[in-house]
């Protein structure tokens, strides 16, 4: 690459002698990737007729100077090995324009990384586009990866979201935040994935049970985060931003810093922080009491890499304080009926920065030290150790009558869990179009709670074996995958005042095929099979008690055996310039499916009658199919549309399971406007329309699902250049009309409507503090 | 140049050490030593109603809800049914016990302690029966003393409920959470 630079100079140099007074043109442009609309780094393009070359920068920015009027004829190369844009112009003064340049599928393979097997293989990998990320500044992750057909996201108020995966979520969905296996209490529905959005960069999903090398139990899909690639130019950059909701007066900044030496090549680091505070949300009509939130989490990244090795270390600490919605936490039976039938929340707040009780303080550390080697140019070791530390504390609604032990302000319960993992892989190539990977995976794992019972104690220790190849051909591609795994759980509680061991050993084997086909240039078709599995977790084995603001009482079964799931797919895309289109489908079975079953009578106690739920296994079945069209009638305007639907049936009792997303479909129009050269404007309008769930057996459920819904979400991003720096701005609005609504997978549509419209400002603003120009040009 | 080298070795010196105390702050107790069964300080486990015939006739009644171990796990232990005689006055006295722990710990105490967000609620059917609580917070009653006159011979259900109001209480049983909820059936005979 930097040979190109050179020869560009070079090539300009000699062009700047021997000029005319006539030959004082500048011919510039952007290059830009007409799928995703965004600019394509360090593309060369070329004049043909003066056999003269320029590289573009990192935002696709190039330019030809002092050219004399004439025809020529450009060469675009956007990658390597990848067909150049050809385009002629007549040039007789100033010009800058877009080019828009194409991916084919062959192509993008050629791009892959040579170790990222998967992630241009024949699964599918989707990712919010890059406009999307840019809008998902300050949302969670469950918001977040909702941008990707087919994902949905269970919420428990407005402030708990986790992402669900064609209608299941939870311990079927794995989240991978950096590489490691995300162990914070994922069995709450009213848990969410302890990460800092701003920290991901990368967010994709891999679908389907063929994820054989991420872990045996991703039986709805794997979600990777990643942060962004460490930077190795030497110098000091950052990043900072800032975000404004109306809705809950919430207000967050972030900032990043990082940089690379340069007397110390290949050695980069990266400290980032975040801070979010946000007050009572509102509905349309009423605040929603107790929904403050406070959010601060850190990270720092240090990295070095050299020709046949490298290092990285990376530490995270996420925290947050959550107000539970006070309507929603009932005391009993009764109470709850009250809160159904109440047209409006029982109790009304106003607006305050202050939580109050029901509350949730939760931790996460995360610290991560990795390494690889490169044995030789097929053969790589790869080593990472992970630990992770998990606080979880919850606080009830109700003040304990002796005053002393009011004043200490303990939890009701606390649940501490830290869990360290070791991977080891080795990726190889046997072959030219043969790659693939063997590798180890080892977990330990400890949960301690203190407070009132609710999980008891346990210790885990599992350990995971892989191997997986991938075979490229032209037309083709192969992958096969298989894993085995072994769990071992020993649970420590006191059962009549006696300390009792149980010990529950799972194990399975899980494998996975798949094959695409590209036709012609357009086309890909793909298909794919596979089974996984998962050990019954911790709370669906011995949970045994009154789920406080639940108003249930939940009942586990130590003989639960483990979930056992049959995966196929199959999917079809295409690609152009004009039209992006993806369909999926899938359909899976279910041996063992664990599910929350309500069974009578209500329970009597003391606090009144309490509505039982026992875990049970039954057997299920998923079937469903997503959907995502972008048509690109011109290079500003496109229209697109997503949509997904799902389908589960519980096949043992003959009925539908409970909780699944209702069918939705996403139209929407994006617009973008060049202003001037490093100026573009952006807008982006969404209405997403959900349609009432109405696969749910009577008397099911409290309350019958809530009706269908649409939404009008609309967005404005302006973004320029100040001291070369891109500065983007946006505002937008979520639930422009106001609209009253409720949602079928927010576990608070008993009690109250979702929040009402949310207007954001968004800033971002990267910073050079010490930048080496002259370096990187001379080189 | 050579020393700018040292400083960054010594950054990295200094960032590798942060990371190892970070990360090493907090270890906790073995998992296989959980804390002890009894946990729950407040658990309530007895509701137990003692009616006082007001003329001195009738022996006492005692009406009792007990429930060891909480709620969940084992069965209550006690579910008594409140046998009244008919056209009777009876004066009521509420008490609320955690009897989980040796000796039993009375919480009515905490609860009269705390009277102004407390409210015990009555709510009769099909029994002939009037209730009107006898005492006050100061501003609203508060239940824990009550008076029951009887009518002709029935039967029915009385709930008796304690009601957590803080800051919210207004006279009425529609607010706050309910702490306790017990069905008594009803005899007047």
């Amino acid at each position: 690459m930097h040979k190109f630079l050179f020869v560009a100079l070079l090539g300009i140099s000699f062009f700047t002698f021997g000029q005319t007074e006539n030959c004082r043109i500048t011919y510039s442009g952007q290059v830009i990737d007409i799928h995703d609309q965004e600019s394509v780094p360090y593309a060369r393009v070329q004049i043909k007729e003066l056999n003269q070359t320029v590289m573009a920068d990192s935002n696709g920015f190039f330019s030809f100077a002092n050219l004399c009027p004439g025809d020529y004829s450009f060469n675009c190369f956007h990658h390597i090995g990848c067909e150049p844009e050809k385009f002629k112009r007549t040039i007789s003064k100033d010009l800058f324009e877009q080019v828009f340049i194409e991916f084919h599928f062959d192509e993008l393979d050629e791009v892959t990384v040579e170790y990222t097997i998967f992630k241009m293989s024949t699964i599918s990998v989707l990712k919010p586009s890059e406009l999307e990320k840019r809008f998902s500044a300050g949302k969670t992750l469950g918001d977040l990866v909702k941008q990707i057909p087919g994902v949905n996201s269970l919420n428990t108020g407005s402030s708990i979201s986790k992402p669900v995966i064609h209608g299941m979520h939870s311990n079927r969905v794995l989240v991978l935040n950096n590489g490691v296996r995300q162990e914070g209490q994922q069995w709450g529905s009213e848990h969410a994935p302890e990460i800092d959005p701003f920290l991901m960069s990368e967010v994709c999903l891999i679908r389907g049970a063929s994820a054989v090398r991420y872990g045996s139990d991703a039986i709805a899909g794997v979600i990777l985060t990643n942060p962004k690639k460490l930077f190795y130019e030497p110098g000091v950059r950052g990043e900072a931003y800032a975000t404004a909701f109306s809705n809950g007066r919430q207000g967050s900044i972030s900032t990043m810093l990082e940089g690379s030496f340069k007397k110390l090549k290949g050695f980069s680091w990266r400290t980032q922080g975040t801070f979010k505070q946000g007050g009572t949300l509102q509905a349309p009509r009423y605040y929603l009491k107790n929904t403050a939130m406070k959010e601060y989490n850190f990270s720092l990244n240090a990295k070095y890499e050299h020709e046949r090795w490298g290092a990285e270390v990376f530490y995270s600490q996420f925290n947050t304080d959550l107000g539970i919605f006070s309507a929603a936490h009932i005391g009993n039976l009764t109470d709850l009926n009250k809160a159904f039938l109440a047209d409006k929340p029982l109790e009304e707040g106003s607006f305050t920065y202050q939580i109050d009780k029901p509350k949730q303080h939760i931790e996460h550390e995360f610290f991560k030290a990795s390494g690889f080697y490169n044995l030789n140019s097929k053969n790589r070791l790869v080593f990472q150790y992970g630990r992770q530390y998990n606080l979880r504390e919850e606080y009830d609604r109700h003040v304990v009558f002796n005053d002393s032990i009011a004043a200490l302000n303990l939890p009701a319960f606390q649940l501490t869990l830290l869990t360290h993992t070791a991977d080891l892989k080795w990726e190889h190539q046997w072959l030219k179009n043969l790659t693939g990977e063997i590798g180890i995976s080892y977990l330990k794992q400890g949960n301690n709670y203190q407070g009132r019972f609710f999980v008891p104690n346990f210790g885990k220790q599992s350990i995971g074996m892989y191997w997986l190849e991938v075979l490229k051909m032209k037309e083709y591609e192969l992958e096969i995958g298989v894993r085995a795994d072994r769990s071992d759980l020993n649970v420590y509680m006191y059962e009549n005042k006696v300390l009792q061991n149980y010990e529950h050993i799972f194990q399975n084997i899980s494998g996975s095929i798949g094959a695409s086909r590209k036709i012609s240039h357009h086309w890909v078709i793909r298909a794919n099979a596979g089974t996984a599995w998962r050990a019954p977790s911790i709370n669906e084995l011995y949970s045994n008690g009154l789920h406080h603001g639940a108003a249930a009482i939940e009942i586990g079964n130590r003989a639960m055996k483990k979930e056992l799931a049959i995966n196929f797919q199959a999917g079809l895309t295409f690609k152009s310039r004009k039209l992006n289109a993806l369909v999926d489908v899938y359909h899976n079975e279910i041996q063992g499916f664990i599910n929350l079953k309500p069974t009578l009578p209500p329970m009597l106690t003391i606090k009144g009658a309490f509505p039982v739920f026992r875990y049970e296994q039954i057997n299920a079945r998923f079937s469903g199919v997503d959907l995502s069209l972008r048509y690109n009638p011109t290079t500003s305007l496109s229209v697109f549309m997503k949509g997904s639907m799902v389908r589960a049936f519980d096949k043992t009792n003959q009925y539908f399971v409970v909780g699944i997303p209702a069918d939705r479909v996403e139209p929407g129009v994006d617009y973008k406007l060049q202003l001037k050269k490093d100026q573009k404007m952006t807008f982006h309008l969404a209405i997403p329309l959900v349609r009432t769930q109405d696969r749910v057996e009577a008397n099911s459920d409290y309350v019958a699902p809530p009706k269908g819904y649409v939404l009008v979400n609309a967005q404005i991003a302006y973004e320029f250049k100040i001291r070369e720096q891109n500065v983007d701005i946006s505002l937008e609005a979520n639930n422009l009309l106001n609209q009253s609504y409720r949602d079928y997978l927010n576990r608070f549509r008993y009690f109250s409507d979702e929040i009402g419209r949310n207007i954001a400002l968004k800033i971002k603003v990267p910073f050079n503090i010490k930048k080496h120009e002259k370096n990187s040009e001379q080189k | 140049m050579k020393k700018t080298v040292n400083r960054n070795k010594i950054a990295f010196a200094g960032i590798l050490l942060l990371f190892v105390f970070a990360a090493c702050k907090k270890e906790k107790n073995p998992v296989s030593n959980p804390p002890a069964p009894v946990v729950e300080e407040e658990l309530i486990t007895t509701l137990k109603v003692t009616f006082t015939d007001s003329s001195g006739i009738h022996p006492d009644v005692i009406a009792m809800f007990q429930d060891i171990d909480g709620p969940g796990g084992n069965e209550p232990t006690a579910m008594d049914t409140i046998r009244l005689k008919a056209n009777a006055t009876y004066f009521a006295s509420i008490q609320v016990l955690n009897e989980s722990i040796n000796p039993a710990e009375d919480i009515t105490v905490e609860i009269l302690d705390e009277a102004a967000s407390h409210l015990i609620c009555f709510d009769i059917a099909g029994a002939n029966v009037q209730v009107i609580r006898t005492d006050t917070d100061g501003v609203y009653e508060v239940g824990v003393i009550s008076k029951w006159t009887t009518g002709n011979v029935s039967m029915g259900s009385s709930v008796i409920s304690l009601k957590h109001q803080p800051g919210i209480k207004n006279g009425s049983c529609a607010v706050g959470e309910t702490d306790i909820e017990v069905n008594f059936p009803t005899i007047i005979e």
